[in-house]
């Protein structure tokens, strides 16, 4: 046997090698979200929110329902950080309260959307043939219906407060995941490994719950921190029309709109909770930007 | 054959129909049998439904648009009369399956050693904690080394050789029957191939497994089986004891294959390639379906020929057979 005799076999596999170790799929994209500044800053910005909602009692200054009329609509002050409202109220105070309504919305309704828009999305995407067509199709159907009009007219159907505006944009938002997670399904379940489960004697009902799900999270949280923001504009829109917290307990939207009136004497009543909301929605849409970043295999 | 086979299919059709009313018949009239401890090698090009034959052994062929004849006797049992449920009970006990892709074949999500646990724990009643101990054995068995150690390892750690290990040792883990493996070293490259196929070779003698080996490597048959059937367009055109399909094809279709085969012992040539392309089995040809690319083709192979008996056990769907008397 002389060296040339047959075409060598040409393979792309890297060489064998017992010792080549990656780190996890999580500890990986923790390291990624690490490297983005970004990032970073949201998730500070977006756990500085969360203290102030869960410490609101103890950091406030002041009780954010107790009136002053001593004090109306007086401008940003050693006493009133960020000045008072149309009956004397503490804005600082309220602003802090009021994160406890954004955020409650914002986490609840997103809740409410996965609890509903996952198990269905999944099911259509696994099971596929009709069950799919009709999910896909309400799905469409809700999709064509613009976000805020949809919980607006939810809102407005199951009554005024804060309770029932997040159970409006919970809905509402529930086709995103279904159409979401249908996706991830469809592509996952045509993996080698849903195949080698099924040959291990695994039932469907297992495979779906067990093998697939799991597998299909990651932009499901991406887009969950994306609704966040979207919810907390929706709660603070519901909230602004009348349909959301009700008075005297605050929350951002409701503050914008008593603030409205006053807009040319007292702008502070407008400015902070309006930062409050643009803080609070652009935090976390750059933190899903760099969460979807730091979860995509393809990018470095 | 010595023993009663553990499998044998006989005249197995399968076809697709598509949502455009396409009907493609992958698998047409296929038998085969294999005995305990013995290996089967299905050999034939991509599309040739190969793949198709083993999927509907396993049942994992979809069920809809799917149209399946014929009979599969797995240890008497006709699978094709089989509920689904008492299929998932066979599936990952007494038949098993190996895939293609190692890569691909594990999920992501769980340390491997879950996923050896689940398998066992579906099929026998025992805690998981002794699972585990049972998993740790297997990854033993396939010579991964710590496997303890590995037990506990996600699948992007290990390479494709050792991922490959992994699924034979979940296939094996509660000592199937049969063991059928699609391309299991395609994937792989050429040193882990005969790793991979030694250890087969290996477990099957201490198990007795019967294994089914789907391949298009006449390299990798050579090395391991005792019988081969060699498909061409969904039909099997040759079957035959190993060492007698490499000593004397009977079908030209497998003469095709070997000259194909790069050779150390013959002076250099070009490899032969086969002229032609598969036919579009949504509308096979009437006659043989190697017809149009065959160079022995006679005006009879406007009509199809029977897989026809051309010596002590093996047979070949050919006019022609046998082919030693044209070579003259």
């Amino acid at each position: 046997m002389s060296a040339g005799t047959a075409p060598a076999p040409a393979r792309v596999h890297p060489p064998e090698d017992e010792t080549f170790v990656i780190e996890s799929p999580g500890r990986r994209a923790w390291r990624r979200l690490r490297r983005r500044p970004a990032a970073m800053a949201s998730l500070a910005v977006v756990l500085v929110i969360v203290a102030c909602a869960l410490l609101a009692p103890w950091i406030a200054p002041y009780d954010p329902t107790a009136q002053s009329w001593s004090a109306v609509r007086q401008a940003p002050s050693a006493a009133y950080w960020l000045g008072t409202d149309e009956v004397g109220r503490d804005v600082l105070s309220r602003v802090i309260w009021g994160a406890r309504a954004s955020l409650a919305a914002g986490v609840v309704s997103v809740l409410i959307a996965m609890a509903a828009g996952v198990p269905l999305g999944l099911l259509a995407g696994y099971v596929g043939g009709w069950t799919d067509a009709v999910l896909s199709r309400l799905t469409d159907a809700m999709l064509a219906i613009p976000f805020l009009i949809l919980a607006i007219a939810l809102a407005a159907f199951l009554g005024p407060n804060l309770t029932n505006a997040m159970i409006a944009i919970g809905v509402t938002a529930t086709p995103i995941f279904i159409r979401l997670t249908r996706g991830q399904v469809l592509a996952a379940r045509s993996e080698e490994w849903v195949e080698a489960a099924r040959a291990v004697g695994n039932p469907h009902w297992r495979i779906a719950l067990r093998h697939v799900l799991p597998n299909v999270l990651p932009p499901i949280l991406v887009q969950a921190t994306l609704t966040i923001a979207t919810a907390v504009i929706a709660e603070a829109s519901l909230s602004f029309l009348g349909l959301g917290q009700q008075p005297p307990m605050p929350s951002w939207g409701s503050m914008l709109n008593s603030a409205q009136r006053f807009l040319a004497q007292a702008p502070w009543m407008a400015i902070f909770p309006g930062m409050a909301i643009f803080l609070t929605v652009l935090a976390f849409n750059v933190l899903g930007d760099g969460l979807r970043d730091a979860l995509d295999p393809r990018s470095k | 054959m010595s023993e009663a086979p553990i499998l044998s299919v006989e005249d197995l059709a399968v076809t697709f129909s598509g949502p455009d009313g396409r009907r493609t018949r992958a698998v047409d009239g296929v038998s085969f049998s294999v005995s305990p401890g013995r290996t089967l090698g299905i050999v034939g090009e991509s599309g040739c439904g190969k793949s198709v034959t083993s999927l509907s052994v396993m049942g994992l062929l979809p069920k809809v648009g799917t149209a399946i004849s014929g009979r599969i006797l797995f240890e008497g049992r006709d699978l094709l009369r089989e509920s689904e449920r008492s299929l998932r009970d066979l599936r990952g006990d007494r038949l098993a399956m190996i895939f293609q892709e190692p890569m691909t074949s594990l999920n992501p999500s769980y340390t491997i050693g879950d996923q050896i646990v689940e398998a066992i724990v579906r099929h026998r009643a025992i805690g998981r904690r002794e699972a585990a101990q049972r998993a740790v054995e297997m990854l033993e068995r396939v010579r991964i080394p710590e496997p303890a150690a590995r037990f506990h390892d996600y699948p992007h750690k290990l390479s494709g050789g050792m991922r490959q290990r992994v699924m034979i040792a979940m296939a094996l883990a509660c000592e199937p029957r049969l063991l059928i493996a699609d391309e299991p070293t395609t994937a792989l490259d050429v040193t882990i191939q005969a790793q991979i196929l030694e250890l087969m070779r290996a477990l099957r003698e201490e198990t007795g497994t019967a294994i089914v080996l789907i391949t298009h490597d006449l390299g990798v048959v050579a090395e391991v089986c005792d019988e081969v059937a060699v498909m061409y367009a969904g039909q099997v055109v040759e079957r035959a004891p190993v060492e007698e399909l490499f000593r004397f094809p009977q079908h030209p279709y497998t003469v095709g294959l070997m000259g194909s085969l790069p050779r150390f012992d013959r002076p250099r040539t070009r490899l032969a390639a086969i002229e032609g392309a598969v036919p579009d089995m949504s509308r096979p040809p009437e006659g043989c379906r190697f017809a149009a690319r065959c160079p022995f083709r006679i005006p009879r192979c406007e009509t199809m020929p029977e897989l026809a008996p051309v010596g002590p056990d093996r047979s070949a769907r050919c006019w022609r057979a046998p082919l030693e008397e044209l070579a003259a």
